[in-house]
């Protein structure tokens, strides 16, 4: 077969490089995972102690010992409420050298490829369980749930093991979660080279990437987003229909079941609902012409009162003093440093560097997000949008979960400012991962108006894709190598 | 140019082919192994004035030393001002390396390195560092180095003679293997400690070379399509 068959064939059937672009990734992730020392991940010691907590033997006849916030000591993450075994192995393996300066590297061995402790670590000998009480655990997650299967299963396996195999865990999820961004690109229209290109730039976004290397339940709310979006789609596609509309349920469930934030998708699958009763009555005539703005208020209210017990209201507070914080709030979160702040950690500018070239890449990505603004207020408005980019509603149905993605956060973290008068949780740019396929597709859809020709506009994403792995490969070899082992 | 230019694939193909150059670069100069456990610590601080000089005898655990690393606390070095290193032999006599320091890649938390050809045989050597600092450009009355206790060392201003018995400057030792190989496998080695085994050793060289192997496939398949 010729070379230009080849490349005919692949461009026909795109299932040839979707498969490399999901192996590609998950041979990263694997590698990242290796990279990461144990417990480097966003709160990593604390999911994997959930899983453990899950897992531990029933009913819990030991003695527990009641733990006083003294005993906390942030640079030593053994001093936390976790399991014996996660605290002897943190000691054992010196992984407090990741936590303090990120001059600091950990305690190798020489000419070895077992640590010094390792052996010890691998004997498997100490107790699985949380002694100290309470347990610093997350409750009631399905993430932490699956994961304790998985701990269960391996038990007769040392830690090293069984911490690896729930770091895959994750990765699968996130190979799953690739997987529903591409249906839901390919859904949206886009040519078979587009939707690849898109899925290879998803597939190397940095902080996308990073994140899925680790044990944390976002692993399965991103997921959960991911097949919420694919679902929305479908139904924009094909309409409403039984298997939608529960794919839909399914996974706002998946997602509220994971993790808090996912009742931002129960509120978008209200406002789906609402829509679709809207456009039926629409279709009845007349005599319904009041009922979408019934049906929209009743939306409202039912979307308010499920977000009620987020909103810092139920307490009896005055308008006054609600509209003051949240200006107060306001000029607080949504300064120049703050969003700057939101941005490189959610493209993958790591906080233990100092790095100008991290910063600028980021700056740049910043540039091409502002001419993509322009270019989709250019998309909504024209009403002969170029051929190739997809049709109007996708791209409505991307920018609403977009939106409603930063509202939920926002909201949330005014709620802490409400309610402690300072800046609690923030908006860490990790918060807004979820909608990744959403945010690239508007992008792309903003920066393929302004290029107004397919050809161009594939080779801009071509391109997109060659500058976003560049950027994972230099973060992998001249950051994150250097971070830990250099 | 012209070839370049008559097709956007190529320039495509060609700015991929560059910043893996230099990303595969840089990575080849940053393979220096810090001395294991050997940790910088923040006790306490010794000033250095314009022109004024600290002096050390150290011995250097393993071979092929290759660099050293100081904490100094911020603002550190400004722009313009130097600060020239010298390792000496034991009596403090001969020079052996000289050079300045230089902000550590990535600029981490005021770390400075002082980078020189290698030395193959420091394997228990007794050597003498001697540090000065010369301010060219800005006004900056001092700078501060960490140092901490340690049982038998001493090092002292040489400026104004003063002593810092059983004392050391925060410093680390760096080596670095004669070949790009065995920097790989050292490397190799400290990624691998730690890890089950099918994510050490062999296993993770093969899903190292897999992952960009593979992802450089993807690529240049997109870029053909």
């Amino acid at each position: 077969m010729s070379k230009q068959a080849f490349i005919e064939k692949v461009r026909q059937n795109p299932t040839i490089l979707l498969a490399l672009i999901l192996g590609a990734f998950f041979l990263k992730e694997v590698f990242l995972a290796d990279l990461f020392p144990m417990f480097t991940g966003q709160d990593e010691a604390r999911h994997y102690n959930s899983i453990q907590y899950l897992a531990e033997p029933r009913p819990r006849t030991w003695e527990m010992t009641a733990a006083t916030d003294s005993d906390q000591d942030k640079d030593k993450l053994e001093t936390y409420r976790f399991s014996t075994e996660i605290k002897q192995t943190i000691v054992a393996a010196g992984l407090n050298a990741n936590r303090e300066n990120s001059f600091d590297k950990m305690s190798f061995a020489p000419n070895s490829f077992s640590g010094v402790n390792e052996n010890e670590i691998n004997q498997n000998l100490w107790p699985k369980i949380n002694q100290v009480s309470p347990p610093d655990a997350v409750s009631g997650s399905i993430y932490h749930k699956l994961g304790s299967f998985i701990e269960k299963a391996f038990s007769g396996q040392s830690i090293l093991v069984r911490f690896y195999l729930a770091r895959l865990f994750s990765i699968l999820l996130g190979t799953l979660a690739l997987f529903f961004f591409y249906l839901t690109i390919k859904n949206c229209d886009f040519s078979n080279k587009a939707t690849l290109a898109l899925t290879a730039i998803l597939s190397f976004q940095p902080r996308f990437s990073i994140y899925y290397t680790s044990v944390n339940y976002d692993a399965l709310l991103i997921l959960a987003f991911a097949i919420f979006i694919w679902s929305g789609t479908l139904l924009l596609k094909n309409g409403a229909s039984w298997k939608n509309i529960s794919l839909l349920a399914a996974s706002a469930y998946l997602g509220y079941s994971t993790k808090a934030t996912g009742i931002i998708l129960i509120a978008v699958f209200i406002f789906i609902l609402a829509w679709l009763v809207w456009k039926k009555l629409s279709s009845l005539g007349k005599n319904y012409r009041y009922a979408p703005f019934i049906i929209f208020v009743l939306a409202g209210v039912i979307i308010l009162s499920v977000f009620s017990k987020y909103l810092p209201i139920r307490n009896g507070q005055s308008l006054g003093e609600i509209t003051s914080s949240m200006g107060q709030y306001f000029s607080k979160s949504l300064t120049p440093g703050k969003l700057s702040l939101t941005s490189r950690t959610y493209w993958g500018s790591l906080g233990w560097t100092d790095s100008s070239i991290l910063d600028n890449i980021v700056n740049f990505i910043n540039i091409l997000e502002l001419l993509a603004i322009g270019g989709l207020v250019w998309f909504f408005f024209s009403k002969n949008p170029p051929d190739f980019l997809p049709k109007k509603k996708y791209i409505w149905l991307a920018l609403i979960v977009f939106l409603a993605m930063q509202l939920g956060i926002r909201t949330a973290d005014w709620e802490m400012f409400f309610n402690y008068g300072k800046i609690i949780l923030g908006t860490p740019g990790r918060y807004f991962l979820p909608v990744l396929v959403s945010h690239i597709i508007l992008i792309f859809t903003g920066l393929g108006m302004l290029t107004r020709k397919k050809e161009h506009f594939e080779n801009l994403l071509t391109l997109s894709a060659v500058l976003m792995f560049s950027f994972m490969a230099y973060l992998i070899y001249d950051v994150i190598i250097f971070r830990f082992y250099l | 140019m012209q070839f370049l230019l008559k097709n956007p694939k190529r320039i495509i193909l060609a700015i991929l082919v560059l910043l893996m150059l230099g990303i595969f670069w840089r990575f080849s100069t940053l393979l220096y192994f810090p001395q294991a456990g050997n940790f910088l610590e923040k006790e306490t601080l010794a000033k250095l004035h314009p022109q004024e000089s600290l002096q050390q005898s150290f011995i250097v655990p393993d071979g092929n030393l290759a660099k050293l690393e100081f904490i100094m606390r911020s603002p550190g070095i400004k722009p313009g001002d130097k600060v020239l290193v010298k390792i000496l032999d034991a009596p403090c006599q001969k020079n052996i390396r000289q050079g300045f320091l230089t902000d550590s890649f990535l600029s981490s938390n005021n770390l400075y390195d002082f980078s020189f050809p290698i030395i193959p045989d420091s394997q228990n050597k007794t050597y003498c560092l001697d540090i000065t600092f010369q301010p060219q450009s800005s006004t900056a009355k001092s700078l501060q180095f960490f140092y901490r206790a340690e049982d038998g060392s001493q090092f002292k201003n040489t400026s104004t003679g003063e002593d810092f018995p059983d004392q050391t400057l925060s410093l680390r030792f760096v080596y670095k293997n004669p070949s790009l190989w065995k920097n790989l496998v050292e490397l190799d080695q400290r990624i691998s400690q730690y890890k089950p085994t099918l994510l050490k050793s062999f296993p993770l060289a093969l899903i190292a070379s897999g992952f960009i192997s593979l992802s450089l496939i993807v690529i240049i398949f997109l870029i053909l399509l």
